[in-house]
C-alpha cells in the first residue's frame, strides 16, 4: 500500500504544518517515543498537524507516517526547545512505485 | 602420423591422440547432419569429459521502478531481496546478482538526507531453476580415407 514518511531535518521541539492529502496521518512512535500529534482538516482541504515533545527535549528525522500519498506540505512552523524559531524544514518520502523485477 | 590421423588433427585442431575424447554419444551427436555414405563410423573409444561449460540460466535479476517526485529530494534508492538489503542505486534500475535459484521478494525504499522511506509493494520473481550441473558439449567427427 502506498505510503508517505514524513521528516524532519533538524532537531525540534515542536513543529507545526499543513499536509495536502487525503490519508490518515498516525505520529511515529519509533525511534522518538515521546511525541504527540494532533490534527485538524482545514477549509481548503489539507490537514493541519501539530507535532510536540513531551517526554525528551527535541526530536529529529522521521516523525509520522501518512498512508496515502502527499501532494504538498506547506506553512512549516517549527521551534526550539526555548520556543524560539528551530529554522528547520519538513520533507517527505513516498513509496517507490512501477516495481518491476526481469530475471 | 599417419595420414588419418593428420586428417583428424585438422578437423579437430587437436593432436590426435586427443581425437578420441571427443567422439562421444551425447545429444548433439544425435542431432547431427548424418554423416556421408562413403564415411564410415571410426571406432569409438569411452569418451572423458570435455573442459566446456555452458551457462544457459542466468543468476541476475534486473529491478526497475518509476523515480519519486522531485521535490522529495531523494539521494538514492535501497533495493531488498527477501526482507534482507541486496545494494543502493542512484538511479532507478538495479540488479541482484549471483541469485539462488528459487522465488524472491524484491521491495525498493527511497532515501533523502534525512533518511530511508516506505518500502515499496513487494515484487516478486519467477522461479529461477537450478542450472544444470555438468553441462558438457562432445562433437562427433567419422572421417574414412579411400586409399
Amino acid at each position: 500500500m502506498a505510503a508517505t514518511w514524513l521528516f524532519v531535518d533538524k532537531p525540534v521541539a515542536s513543529l507545526q504544518a499543513d499536509i495536502e492529502t487525503a490519508g490518515n496521518i498516525s505520529i511515529d512512535l519509533a525511534p522518538d517515543l515521546g511525541k504527540q500529534l494532533q490534527s485538524a482538516p482545514q477549509q481548503d482541504g489539507k490537514v493541519r498537524i501539530i507535532v510536540f515533545g513531551l517526554n525528551q527535549t527535541t526530536f529529529s528525522g522521521r516523525f509520522a507516517s501518512v498512508d496515502a500519498s502527499v501532494a504538498g506540505i506547506t506553512g512549516v512552523v517549527t521551534a526550539d526547545p526555548n520556543g524560539g524559531d528551530a529554522g528547520a524544514s519538513v520533507s517527505k518520502l513516498s513509496t517507490p512505485t512501477g516495481l518491476r523485477v526481469s530475471p | 602420423m599417419s595420414i588419418l590421423s593428420s586428417i583428424k588433427s585438422f578437423f579437430t585442431g587437436q593432436p590426435p591422440q586427443q581425437l578420441s575424447s571427443l567422439l562421444s554419444n551425447s545429444a548433439l551427436a544425435e542431432t547431427a547432419a548424418p554423416p556421408p555414405a562413403a564415411a564410415t563410423k571410426a571406432a569409438a573409444t569411452q569418451p572423458s569429459p570435455l573442459p566446456i561449460g555452458v551457462s544457459i540460466m542466468s543468476d541476475s535479476v534486473k529491478v526497475t521502478w518509476n523515480p519519486n517526485a522531485p521535490e522529495e529530494g531523494v539521494t538514492g534508492y535501497n533495493v531488498y531481496q527477501d526482507g534482507a538489503l541486496a545494494g543502493n542505486s542512484t538511479t532507478t534500475d538495479f540488479t541482484v546478482q549471483n541469485v539462488t535459484p528459487g522465488i524472491h521478494k524484491y521491495e525498493v525504499a527511497a532515501v533523502n538526507l534525512w533518511g530511508e522511506g516506505p518500502k515499496s509493494d513487494p515484487v516478486s520473481t519467477p522461479a529461477i531453476p537450478s542450472k544444470p550441473a555438468g553441462v558438457q558439449i562432445a562433437i562427433n567427427i567419422n572421417v574414412s580415407v579411400n586409399s
